[in-house]
Protein backbone atom coordinates (compact mmCIF):
# COMPACT_ATOMS: atom_id res chain seq x y z
CA UNK A 1 0.00 0.00 0.00
CA UNK A 2 2.91 1.96 1.10
CA UNK A 3 4.33 2.14 -2.63
CA UNK A 4 0.94 2.27 -4.23
CA UNK A 5 0.92 6.11 -2.31
CA UNK A 6 4.19 7.00 -2.84
CA UNK A 7 3.62 6.67 -6.35
CA UNK A 8 0.61 8.37 -6.60
CA UNK A 9 2.12 10.97 -4.55
CA UNK A 10 4.82 11.34 -7.26
CA UNK A 11 2.56 11.14 -10.47
CA UNK A 12 0.70 13.88 -9.00
CA UNK A 13 3.67 15.68 -8.50
CA UNK A 14 4.59 15.33 -11.59
CA UNK A 15 1.24 16.53 -13.27
CA UNK A 16 1.67 19.62 -11.26
CA UNK A 17 4.99 20.43 -12.83
CA UNK A 18 3.70 19.69 -16.20
CA UNK A 19 0.89 22.29 -15.52
CA UNK A 20 3.10 24.81 -14.33
CA UNK A 21 5.03 24.37 -17.19
CA UNK A 22 2.08 25.08 -19.87
CA UNK A 23 0.78 27.95 -17.62
CA UNK A 24 4.40 29.59 -18.49
CA UNK A 25 4.02 28.71 -22.26
CA UNK A 26 0.43 29.44 -23.58
CA UNK A 27 -0.35 28.57 -27.14
CA UNK A 28 -2.20 31.45 -28.21
CA UNK A 29 -2.30 33.84 -30.88
CA UNK A 30 -0.78 37.34 -30.87
CA UNK A 31 -3.68 39.12 -30.99
CA UNK A 32 -5.19 36.98 -27.90
CA UNK A 33 -1.70 37.75 -26.04
CA UNK A 34 -2.00 40.88 -26.34
CA UNK A 35 -5.52 41.49 -25.18
CA UNK A 36 -5.71 38.86 -22.21
CA UNK A 37 -2.32 37.69 -21.15
CA UNK A 38 -0.44 41.03 -21.29
CA UNK A 39 -3.38 43.17 -21.54
CA UNK A 40 -1.13 45.45 -23.52
CA UNK A 41 -4.23 46.08 -26.10
CA UNK A 42 -8.09 47.28 -25.92
CA UNK A 43 -9.05 45.59 -28.93
CA UNK A 44 -10.00 42.10 -28.51
CA UNK A 45 -9.19 39.02 -30.68
CA UNK A 46 -12.82 38.98 -31.65
CA UNK A 47 -12.94 42.63 -32.72
CA UNK A 48 -9.64 42.33 -34.69
CA UNK A 49 -11.04 39.84 -36.60
CA UNK A 50 -14.13 41.55 -37.61
CA UNK A 51 -11.67 44.69 -38.61
CA UNK A 52 -11.24 45.01 -42.31
CA UNK A 53 -9.50 47.84 -44.79
CA UNK A 54 -12.12 50.87 -45.17
CA UNK A 55 -12.07 53.07 -48.33
CA UNK A 56 -11.61 56.86 -48.91
CA UNK A 57 -15.00 58.77 -48.57
CA UNK A 58 -16.67 55.47 -46.92
CA UNK A 59 -18.51 57.45 -44.15
CA UNK A 60 -17.83 55.16 -40.63
CA UNK A 61 -21.28 55.41 -38.47
CA UNK A 62 -19.22 55.11 -35.16
CA UNK A 63 -22.34 53.03 -33.11
CA UNK A 64 -22.73 50.55 -35.47
CA UNK A 65 -19.78 49.99 -37.78
CA UNK A 66 -17.53 46.87 -36.32
CA UNK A 67 -14.62 47.54 -39.91
CA UNK A 68 -12.49 49.52 -37.19
CA UNK A 69 -11.14 49.17 -34.35
CA UNK A 70 -12.60 51.58 -30.69
CA UNK A 71 -10.03 51.17 -27.91
CA UNK A 72 -11.41 52.76 -25.14
CA UNK A 73 -14.74 52.85 -26.07
CA UNK A 74 -17.92 52.46 -24.79
CA UNK A 75 -20.54 49.55 -26.37
CA UNK A 76 -21.92 50.72 -29.39
CA UNK A 77 -25.20 52.04 -30.40
CA UNK A 78 -26.86 55.38 -32.43
CA UNK A 79 -23.25 56.71 -31.49
CA UNK A 80 -20.15 55.47 -29.31
CA UNK A 81 -18.49 57.55 -26.13
CA UNK A 82 -14.89 57.97 -25.40
CA UNK A 83 -14.11 56.32 -22.10
CA UNK A 84 -11.33 56.99 -20.52
CA UNK A 85 -8.77 60.50 -21.09
CA UNK A 86 -7.33 58.74 -24.09
CA UNK A 87 -8.86 56.92 -26.86
CA UNK A 88 -8.00 55.14 -30.18
CA UNK A 89 -9.49 54.62 -33.16
CA UNK A 90 -7.63 51.73 -35.42
CA UNK A 91 -8.24 51.85 -38.88
CA UNK A 92 -6.91 49.71 -42.19
CA UNK A 93 -6.12 50.68 -45.05
CA UNK A 94 -4.43 49.46 -48.00
CA UNK A 95 -1.52 50.90 -50.64
CA UNK A 96 -4.48 52.39 -53.22
CA UNK A 97 -6.16 53.94 -50.27
CA UNK A 98 -3.25 55.71 -49.33
CA UNK A 99 -1.77 57.10 -52.66
CA UNK A 100 -5.46 58.54 -53.44
CA UNK A 101 -5.58 60.37 -49.82
CA UNK A 102 -5.94 63.98 -49.93
CA UNK A 103 -4.99 64.08 -45.95
CA UNK A 104 -8.78 64.54 -44.33
CA UNK A 105 -10.54 63.38 -41.51
CA UNK A 106 -14.10 64.45 -40.82
CA UNK A 107 -15.58 63.34 -37.81
CA UNK A 108 -19.10 64.42 -36.62
CA UNK A 109 -19.03 64.76 -32.93
CA UNK A 110 -20.22 66.21 -29.78
CA UNK A 111 -18.49 67.14 -26.31
CA UNK A 112 -19.70 66.14 -22.97
CA UNK A 113 -20.16 69.42 -21.40
CA UNK A 114 -16.81 71.47 -22.46
CA UNK A 115 -13.61 69.32 -23.35
CA UNK A 116 -10.38 70.08 -24.76
CA UNK A 117 -9.41 67.74 -27.40
CA UNK A 118 -6.16 66.75 -29.48
CA UNK A 119 -6.16 64.43 -32.30
CA UNK A 120 -3.15 62.68 -33.44
CA UNK A 121 -2.25 60.27 -36.36
CA UNK A 122 0.17 57.99 -36.24
CA UNK A 123 1.81 60.08 -33.69
CA UNK A 124 1.46 63.15 -35.44
CA UNK A 125 -0.78 65.79 -33.98
CA UNK A 126 -3.43 66.94 -36.15
CA UNK A 127 -5.78 69.21 -34.30
CA UNK A 128 -5.63 70.95 -30.35
CA UNK A 129 -8.85 72.75 -29.49
CA UNK A 130 -11.46 73.26 -27.53
CA UNK A 131 -15.22 71.94 -28.12
CA UNK A 132 -17.84 73.07 -26.30
CA UNK A 133 -20.95 71.63 -28.73
CA UNK A 134 -21.64 69.13 -31.35
CA UNK A 135 -20.22 69.39 -34.79
CA UNK A 136 -18.26 68.33 -37.67
CA UNK A 137 -14.90 68.77 -37.06
CA UNK A 138 -12.64 68.82 -40.55
CA UNK A 139 -9.63 68.45 -39.93
CA UNK A 140 -6.98 68.67 -43.12
CA UNK A 141 -3.26 67.25 -42.48
CA UNK A 142 -0.48 66.36 -44.95
CA UNK A 143 -1.65 62.98 -46.67
CA UNK A 144 1.71 61.45 -45.49
CA UNK A 145 0.79 60.77 -41.94
CA UNK A 146 -1.59 57.59 -43.65
CA UNK A 147 0.58 54.51 -43.95
CA UNK A 148 -0.39 51.55 -45.26
CA UNK A 149 -1.84 48.97 -43.02
CA UNK A 150 -2.26 49.76 -39.51
CA UNK A 151 -3.80 53.59 -38.54
CA UNK A 152 -3.84 54.42 -34.98
CA UNK A 153 -6.20 58.08 -34.83
CA UNK A 154 -5.75 59.24 -30.67
CA UNK A 155 -7.87 61.33 -29.12
CA UNK A 156 -6.92 63.04 -25.92
CA UNK A 157 -9.49 64.24 -23.61
CA UNK A 158 -7.85 65.71 -20.89
CA UNK A 159 -11.36 66.89 -19.22
CA UNK A 160 -13.16 63.75 -19.70
CA UNK A 161 -15.01 63.72 -16.47
CA UNK A 162 -17.39 60.64 -14.67
CA UNK A 163 -21.23 61.50 -14.81
CA UNK A 164 -21.38 61.39 -11.11
CA UNK A 165 -23.99 58.95 -10.78
CA UNK A 166 -21.97 56.16 -9.21
CA UNK A 167 -21.45 54.83 -12.93
CA UNK A 168 -17.25 54.10 -14.05
CA UNK A 169 -17.27 55.42 -17.21
CA UNK A 170 -15.30 58.55 -17.80
CA UNK A 171 -16.61 60.58 -20.41
CA UNK A 172 -15.50 63.10 -23.18
CA UNK A 173 -16.78 62.49 -26.69
CA UNK A 174 -19.62 61.20 -28.34
CA UNK A 175 -18.42 60.32 -32.00
CA UNK A 176 -21.75 59.67 -34.44
CA UNK A 177 -19.61 59.34 -37.68
CA UNK A 178 -16.51 60.00 -39.22
CA UNK A 179 -15.00 59.71 -42.85
CA UNK A 180 -11.38 60.66 -44.42
CA UNK A 181 -10.27 61.23 -47.85
CA UNK B 1 -17.06 -8.80 10.21
CA UNK B 2 -14.33 -7.88 12.97
CA UNK B 3 -15.64 -6.14 15.86
CA UNK B 4 -13.18 -3.33 15.33
CA UNK B 5 -13.98 -2.74 11.81
CA UNK B 6 -17.88 -3.14 12.27
CA UNK B 7 -17.55 -0.62 15.08
CA UNK B 8 -16.07 1.78 12.69
CA UNK B 9 -18.24 1.55 10.37
CA UNK B 10 -21.38 2.03 12.21
CA UNK B 11 -19.53 5.35 13.53
CA UNK B 12 -18.80 6.67 9.74
CA UNK B 13 -22.22 5.70 9.17
CA UNK B 14 -23.41 7.41 12.27
CA UNK B 15 -21.16 10.56 11.75
CA UNK B 16 -21.05 11.40 8.18
CA UNK B 17 -24.05 10.41 6.50
CA UNK B 18 -27.27 8.13 6.80
CA UNK B 19 -28.20 10.13 9.82
CA UNK B 20 -32.41 9.66 8.95
CA UNK B 21 -33.97 12.47 11.54
CA UNK B 22 -31.15 14.63 9.63
CA UNK B 23 -32.62 13.99 6.55
CA UNK B 24 -35.86 14.15 7.77
CA UNK B 25 -35.32 17.93 9.24
CA UNK B 26 -33.38 18.27 5.69
CA UNK B 27 -36.58 17.30 3.70
CA UNK B 28 -38.84 19.50 5.78
CA UNK B 29 -36.88 22.45 5.10
CA UNK B 30 -36.11 22.20 1.59
CA UNK B 31 -40.08 21.43 1.06
CA UNK B 32 -41.06 24.80 3.10
CA UNK B 33 -38.78 26.85 1.02
CA UNK B 34 -40.31 25.24 -2.53
CA UNK B 35 -43.34 26.16 -1.62
CA UNK B 36 -42.33 29.74 -0.83
CA UNK B 37 -40.46 29.94 -3.93
CA UNK B 38 -43.66 29.08 -5.52
CA UNK B 39 -45.91 31.21 -3.65
CA UNK B 40 -43.34 34.09 -4.40
CA UNK B 41 -43.06 33.26 -8.07
CA UNK B 42 -46.48 32.97 -8.48
CA UNK B 43 -47.08 36.62 -6.79
CA UNK B 44 -44.54 38.47 -8.36
CA UNK B 45 -44.49 36.55 -11.35
CA UNK B 46 -48.23 37.22 -11.75
CA UNK B 47 -47.93 41.06 -11.10
CA UNK B 48 -45.52 41.44 -13.85
CA UNK B 49 -47.75 39.31 -15.86
CA UNK B 50 -45.13 36.94 -16.52
CA UNK B 51 -47.85 33.93 -16.36
CA UNK B 52 -46.75 30.42 -16.59
CA UNK B 53 -43.54 30.93 -17.87
CA UNK B 54 -41.11 30.07 -15.97
CA UNK B 55 -37.69 30.35 -17.90
CA UNK B 56 -37.03 34.25 -16.88
CA UNK B 57 -36.06 32.53 -13.62
CA UNK B 58 -32.66 31.62 -15.20
CA UNK B 59 -30.78 34.60 -15.61
CA UNK B 60 -26.81 36.18 -15.02
CA UNK B 61 -25.05 33.22 -14.07
CA UNK B 62 -27.65 30.48 -14.99
CA UNK B 63 -27.56 31.30 -18.92
CA UNK B 64 -23.69 31.05 -18.62
CA UNK B 65 -24.03 27.27 -17.43
CA UNK B 66 -27.08 26.45 -19.21
CA UNK B 67 -24.46 27.69 -22.66
CA UNK B 68 -22.27 25.14 -21.15
CA UNK B 69 -24.39 22.41 -20.81
CA UNK B 70 -25.66 22.94 -24.28
CA UNK B 71 -22.88 23.97 -25.86
CA UNK B 72 -19.42 23.34 -23.97
CA UNK B 73 -16.41 25.72 -23.54
CA UNK B 74 -15.92 28.46 -26.30
CA UNK B 75 -13.35 27.78 -28.29
CA UNK B 76 -12.51 31.40 -28.57
CA UNK B 77 -14.03 34.62 -26.56
CA UNK B 78 -16.84 36.15 -28.63
CA UNK B 79 -19.44 36.92 -26.68
CA UNK B 80 -20.32 40.94 -24.79
CA UNK B 81 -20.33 43.63 -27.00
CA UNK B 82 -16.79 43.96 -27.16
CA UNK B 83 -16.13 40.45 -27.80
CA UNK B 84 -14.08 39.86 -24.87
CA UNK B 85 -16.65 37.34 -23.01
CA UNK B 86 -15.89 33.69 -22.54
CA UNK B 87 -17.96 31.02 -20.32
CA UNK B 88 -14.50 29.78 -19.26
CA UNK B 89 -14.24 31.68 -16.21
CA UNK B 90 -17.06 29.34 -15.11
CA UNK B 91 -15.87 26.23 -13.61
CA UNK B 92 -17.16 22.69 -14.84
CA UNK B 93 -18.48 21.11 -11.82
CA UNK B 94 -21.34 22.35 -11.70
CA UNK B 95 -22.55 22.34 -15.43
CA UNK B 96 -20.82 18.82 -15.79
CA UNK B 97 -23.42 17.88 -12.41
CA UNK B 98 -26.43 19.47 -14.57
CA UNK B 99 -25.32 17.97 -17.80
CA UNK B 100 -25.69 14.79 -16.07
CA UNK B 101 -28.92 15.30 -15.22
CA UNK B 102 -30.13 16.86 -18.66
CA UNK B 103 -28.63 13.29 -20.25
CA UNK B 104 -30.55 11.07 -17.84
CA UNK B 105 -33.36 13.05 -17.29
CA UNK B 106 -33.97 14.58 -21.73
CA UNK B 107 -34.78 17.48 -19.68
CA UNK B 108 -33.83 21.01 -21.49
CA UNK B 109 -30.64 22.53 -20.18
CA UNK B 110 -32.09 25.69 -18.47
CA UNK B 111 -34.24 22.86 -16.34
CA UNK B 112 -31.21 20.84 -15.81
CA UNK B 113 -29.31 23.63 -14.33
CA UNK B 114 -32.17 24.97 -12.13
CA UNK B 115 -33.25 21.15 -11.17
CA UNK B 116 -29.44 20.59 -10.21
CA UNK B 117 -28.74 23.54 -7.87
CA UNK B 118 -32.32 22.06 -6.33
CA UNK B 119 -31.27 18.88 -5.60
CA UNK B 120 -27.91 20.25 -4.40
CA UNK B 121 -30.06 22.53 -2.13
CA UNK B 122 -31.61 19.51 -0.57
CA UNK B 123 -27.88 18.14 0.33
CA UNK B 124 -26.82 21.33 1.39
CA UNK B 125 -29.27 21.73 3.92
CA UNK B 126 -28.56 18.05 5.25
CA UNK B 127 -25.11 18.47 5.58
CA UNK B 128 -25.58 22.04 7.03
CA UNK B 129 -27.16 20.29 9.99
CA UNK B 130 -24.77 17.57 9.91
CA UNK B 131 -21.52 20.35 9.74
CA UNK B 132 -23.19 22.21 12.64
CA UNK B 133 -23.85 19.00 14.79
CA UNK B 134 -20.16 18.31 14.49
CA UNK B 135 -18.86 22.10 15.02
CA UNK B 136 -21.63 22.83 17.02
CA UNK B 137 -23.22 20.03 18.89
CA UNK B 138 -25.61 22.11 21.14
CA UNK B 139 -27.30 23.78 18.06
CA UNK B 140 -30.68 22.51 17.54
CA UNK B 141 -31.03 21.04 13.79
CA UNK B 142 -34.08 22.85 13.31
CA UNK B 143 -32.37 26.44 14.01
CA UNK B 144 -29.44 24.71 11.63
CA UNK B 145 -31.88 24.22 8.73
CA UNK B 146 -33.97 27.09 9.04
CA UNK B 147 -31.06 29.17 8.47
CA UNK B 148 -30.27 28.05 5.41
CA UNK B 149 -33.44 27.20 4.11
CA UNK B 150 -34.87 30.82 5.15
CA UNK B 151 -31.73 32.96 4.08
CA UNK B 152 -32.64 35.88 2.03
CA UNK B 153 -29.46 34.38 -0.17
CA UNK B 154 -31.29 31.05 -0.58
CA UNK B 155 -32.69 32.72 -3.97
CA UNK B 156 -29.31 31.53 -5.75
CA UNK B 157 -30.36 28.08 -5.06
CA UNK B 158 -33.51 27.56 -7.09
CA UNK B 159 -31.95 29.99 -9.80
CA UNK B 160 -29.34 27.68 -11.22
CA UNK B 161 -26.42 29.16 -9.41
CA UNK B 162 -23.31 27.04 -8.13
CA UNK B 163 -23.88 27.87 -4.35
CA UNK B 164 -25.69 25.16 -3.12
CA UNK B 165 -23.32 22.90 -4.32
CA UNK B 166 -20.46 24.86 -3.47
CA UNK B 167 -22.00 24.66 0.08
CA UNK B 168 -22.72 21.19 0.46
CA UNK B 169 -19.33 19.77 -0.66
CA UNK B 170 -17.79 22.52 1.97
CA UNK B 171 -19.71 21.05 4.95
CA UNK B 172 -18.75 17.36 4.15
CA UNK B 173 -14.81 18.79 3.28
CA UNK B 174 -15.44 20.68 7.04
CA UNK B 175 -16.61 17.27 8.52
CA UNK B 176 -14.28 14.94 7.15
CA UNK B 177 -11.67 16.85 8.30
CA UNK B 178 -12.62 17.50 11.33
CA UNK B 179 -12.86 13.58 12.17
CA UNK B 180 -9.42 13.31 10.71
CA UNK B 181 -10.69 11.80 7.49
CA UNK B 182 -7.56 13.33 5.66
CA UNK B 183 -7.71 11.62 2.20
CA UNK B 184 -11.75 11.69 1.84
CA UNK B 185 -11.09 15.72 2.46
CA UNK B 186 -8.57 16.22 0.10
CA UNK B 187 -10.99 14.55 -2.54
CA UNK B 188 -13.78 16.94 -1.89
CA UNK B 189 -11.84 19.78 -1.75
CA UNK B 190 -10.39 17.88 -5.10
CA UNK B 191 -14.21 18.89 -6.41
CA UNK B 192 -14.48 21.85 -4.92
CA UNK B 193 -11.85 23.28 -6.91
CA UNK B 194 -13.92 21.90 -9.91
CA UNK B 195 -16.66 24.04 -8.33
CA UNK B 196 -14.85 27.52 -8.17
CA UNK B 197 -11.66 28.64 -7.62
CA UNK B 198 -12.55 29.68 -3.96
CA UNK B 199 -12.19 25.40 -3.86
CA UNK B 200 -8.74 25.65 -3.67
CA UNK B 201 -8.37 27.65 -0.23
CA UNK B 202 -9.59 24.39 1.67
CA UNK B 203 -5.83 24.08 1.07
CA UNK B 204 -5.34 26.08 4.04
CA UNK B 205 -7.93 24.86 6.67
CA UNK B 206 -6.47 21.42 5.67
CA UNK B 207 -3.08 22.62 6.50
CA UNK B 208 -4.32 23.80 9.79
CA UNK B 209 -5.81 20.35 10.74
CA UNK B 210 -3.10 18.41 9.73
CA UNK B 211 -0.45 20.87 12.19
CA UNK B 212 -3.48 20.52 14.95
CA UNK B 213 -3.20 16.97 14.68
CA UNK B 214 0.72 16.41 13.31
CA UNK B 215 1.89 14.52 16.62
CA UNK B 216 -0.71 11.75 16.01
CA UNK B 217 -0.71 11.75 12.13
CA UNK B 218 3.62 11.63 12.10
CA UNK B 219 3.60 8.71 13.70
CA UNK B 220 2.92 6.34 11.13
CA UNK B 221 4.60 6.63 7.62
CA UNK B 222 1.04 5.41 5.71
CA UNK B 223 -0.64 8.24 7.34
CA UNK B 224 1.89 10.63 6.79
CA UNK B 225 1.68 9.54 2.95
CA UNK B 226 -2.24 9.81 3.04
CA UNK B 227 -1.61 13.39 4.49
CA UNK B 228 0.35 14.08 1.72
CA UNK B 229 -1.75 12.52 -1.05
CA UNK B 230 -5.02 14.36 0.42
CA UNK B 231 -3.21 17.57 0.35
CA UNK B 232 -2.05 16.99 -3.29
CA UNK B 233 -5.80 15.89 -4.39
CA UNK B 234 -7.08 19.48 -3.33
CA UNK B 235 -6.26 21.81 -6.45
CA UNK B 236 -6.57 18.80 -8.83
CA UNK B 237 -10.36 19.91 -9.89
CA UNK B 238 -8.66 23.28 -10.92
CA UNK B 239 -5.41 21.49 -12.44
CA UNK B 240 -8.08 19.23 -14.67
CA UNK B 241 -10.15 22.50 -15.73
CA UNK B 242 -6.57 23.90 -16.72
CA UNK B 243 -5.00 21.05 -18.86
CA UNK B 244 -8.56 21.10 -20.65
CA UNK B 245 -8.38 24.90 -21.17
CA UNK B 246 -5.02 24.51 -22.50
CA UNK B 247 -6.09 21.75 -24.71
CA UNK B 248 -9.16 23.64 -25.85
CA UNK B 249 -7.77 27.50 -25.84
CA UNK B 250 -4.00 26.99 -26.00
CA UNK B 251 -3.63 29.01 -22.08
CA UNK B 252 -4.09 27.09 -19.15
CA UNK B 253 -5.40 30.26 -17.02
CA UNK B 254 -8.03 31.29 -19.60
CA UNK B 255 -10.26 31.18 -17.06
CA UNK B 256 -8.30 34.00 -15.22
CA UNK B 257 -7.45 36.03 -18.05
CA UNK B 258 -11.48 35.68 -19.91
CA UNK B 259 -11.98 37.69 -16.21
CA UNK B 260 -10.69 40.90 -18.09
CA UNK B 261 -14.37 40.78 -19.66
CA UNK B 262 -15.82 41.70 -16.41
CA UNK B 263 -15.48 44.83 -14.60
CA UNK B 264 -12.90 43.57 -11.69
CA UNK B 265 -9.83 45.15 -11.31
CA UNK B 266 -7.30 43.88 -8.60
CA UNK B 267 -6.80 46.28 -5.96
CA UNK B 268 -6.73 46.61 -2.38
CA UNK B 269 -9.48 45.29 -0.76
CA UNK B 270 -9.70 47.75 2.15
CA UNK B 271 -9.82 50.87 -0.83
CA UNK B 272 -12.92 48.66 -1.79
CA UNK B 273 -14.33 48.65 1.65
CA UNK B 274 -13.68 52.50 1.84
CA UNK B 275 -15.11 53.44 -1.15
CA UNK B 276 -17.91 51.03 -0.26
CA UNK B 277 -18.97 52.82 2.90
CA UNK B 278 -18.83 56.41 1.22
CA UNK B 279 -20.46 55.47 -1.76
CA UNK B 280 -24.73 55.01 -2.18
CA UNK B 281 -26.76 52.91 0.18
CA UNK B 282 -26.23 49.88 -2.26
CA UNK B 283 -22.31 49.81 -1.79
CA UNK B 284 -22.69 51.09 1.50
CA UNK B 285 -24.88 47.59 2.19
CA UNK B 286 -21.97 45.44 0.00
CA UNK B 287 -18.91 47.07 1.98
CA UNK B 288 -20.96 46.37 5.36
CA UNK B 289 -21.53 42.58 4.19
CA UNK B 290 -17.21 41.79 4.07
CA UNK B 291 -17.00 43.95 7.63
CA UNK B 292 -19.71 41.47 8.70
CA UNK B 293 -17.58 38.57 7.08
CA UNK B 294 -14.18 39.83 8.64
CA UNK B 295 -16.08 40.35 12.13
CA UNK B 296 -16.67 36.22 12.07
CA UNK B 297 -13.50 35.49 11.65
CA UNK B 298 -12.72 37.40 14.26
CA UNK B 299 -14.92 35.40 16.04
CA UNK B 300 -14.24 32.13 14.73
CA UNK B 301 -10.37 32.80 15.41
CA UNK B 302 -10.65 33.56 19.01
CA UNK B 303 -13.04 30.53 19.62
CA UNK B 304 -9.79 28.64 17.93
CA UNK B 305 -11.83 27.39 14.90
CA UNK B 306 -8.84 28.16 12.89
CA UNK B 307 -9.78 25.90 10.00
CA UNK B 308 -13.23 27.78 9.42
CA UNK B 309 -11.77 31.36 10.51
CA UNK B 310 -9.12 30.77 7.52
CA UNK B 311 -11.77 29.35 5.17
CA UNK B 312 -13.98 32.28 5.28
CA UNK B 313 -10.92 34.91 5.46
CA UNK B 314 -9.94 33.92 2.34
CA UNK B 315 -12.88 32.92 0.97
CA UNK B 316 -14.04 37.02 1.33
CA UNK B 317 -10.73 38.46 0.97
CA UNK B 318 -10.36 36.83 -2.32
CA UNK B 319 -13.48 38.12 -4.02
CA UNK B 320 -12.55 41.48 -2.20
CA UNK B 321 -9.11 41.89 -3.95
CA UNK B 322 -11.36 42.89 -7.48
CA UNK B 323 -14.10 44.17 -6.04
CA UNK B 324 -17.65 44.23 -4.33
CA UNK B 325 -19.54 43.15 -6.82
CA UNK B 326 -21.51 40.33 -5.56
CA UNK B 327 -20.03 40.23 -1.64
CA UNK B 328 -23.31 39.40 -0.25
CA UNK B 329 -23.39 36.27 -2.73
CA UNK B 330 -20.16 35.21 -0.99
CA UNK B 331 -20.49 35.72 2.35
CA UNK B 332 -23.59 34.33 2.79
CA UNK B 333 -23.11 30.94 1.02
CA UNK B 334 -20.04 30.29 2.95
CA UNK B 335 -20.80 27.17 6.26
CA UNK B 336 -18.78 29.10 8.89
CA UNK B 337 -20.52 31.97 8.47
CA UNK B 338 -23.94 30.73 8.20
CA UNK B 339 -23.09 28.51 11.34
CA UNK B 340 -22.32 31.44 12.93
CA UNK B 341 -25.28 33.34 12.24
CA UNK B 342 -27.11 30.22 13.45
CA UNK B 343 -25.03 30.64 16.78
CA UNK B 344 -26.10 34.49 17.11
CA UNK B 345 -29.71 34.19 16.82
CA UNK B 346 -29.90 31.05 19.17
CA UNK B 347 -28.92 33.73 22.00
CA UNK B 348 -32.29 34.88 23.66
CA UNK B 349 -34.03 33.51 20.95
CA UNK B 350 -33.21 36.11 18.73
CA UNK B 351 -33.98 33.68 15.80
CA UNK B 352 -37.48 34.63 16.45
CA UNK B 353 -37.25 38.40 15.03
CA UNK B 354 -34.87 36.74 12.69
CA UNK B 355 -36.66 34.26 10.89
CA UNK B 356 -39.62 36.06 9.84
CA UNK B 357 -36.91 39.15 8.68
CA UNK B 358 -35.32 36.61 6.88
CA UNK B 359 -38.35 35.60 5.07
CA UNK B 360 -39.12 39.31 3.70
CA UNK B 361 -35.90 39.65 2.86
CA UNK B 362 -36.23 36.13 0.55
CA UNK B 363 -39.59 38.04 -0.92
CA UNK B 364 -37.51 41.13 -1.39
CA UNK B 365 -34.68 38.98 -3.10
CA UNK B 366 -37.18 37.72 -5.56
CA UNK B 367 -38.86 40.71 -6.52
CA UNK B 368 -35.08 42.41 -7.55
CA UNK B 369 -34.48 38.98 -9.43
CA UNK B 370 -37.54 38.47 -11.18
CA UNK B 371 -37.89 42.48 -11.98
CA UNK B 372 -34.17 42.61 -12.78
CA UNK B 373 -34.21 45.82 -10.64
CA UNK B 374 -31.49 45.51 -8.37
CA UNK B 375 -27.83 44.59 -9.62
CA UNK B 376 -27.16 43.30 -5.80
CA UNK B 377 -29.03 39.86 -6.93
CA UNK B 378 -26.17 39.40 -9.36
Amino acid sequence: MRGGLAIIIYLLIALYLGLAYLIFNPKVSNAYRDFFIEKSSNISPFELSRMSEISLGQIIFAGKDSQVGYDNFGPGGDVRLTNNKRSKLIILLNQEAIQNAKGILEFNLAPYGTQRVTFSLNGQEIYSGKLSGPEVLKLTFPASFFIAGKNVIQIDTPDAREKGNGENEILALQLKSFKLE
Amino acid sequence: MDKHVYKKVTAIKQCYLLNLPDLRIAALFFLANQVVELLLILLIGSEYSFGSEYSYICFWDCNWYVDIVKNGYDEEAHQGWKGDAANWVFFPGFPLAAGAIKYLTGLAPWISVIITAKVFFFFAIFGFIRFCKVYSPSLPPLLAGAVIAFSPYSIYANVGYTESLFLFLTCVFFILLNKNNYLGAGLIGGILSSIKVLGVVTIVPYGIGVIRHWRKLFKSRNYRLIVCLGFLCIPLGLACFMFYLYWHVGDALAFSHAQRAWPRVFDNPLKYIEQGLRGDRYHKYLALTAIFSGLVCIRLFFQKRFELASFTFLCTLIPLTSSLLSMPRYVAWQAPVLLVVAELIRKKQLWVLVLPCFIIGLSYMYLAWITRKGGFVI
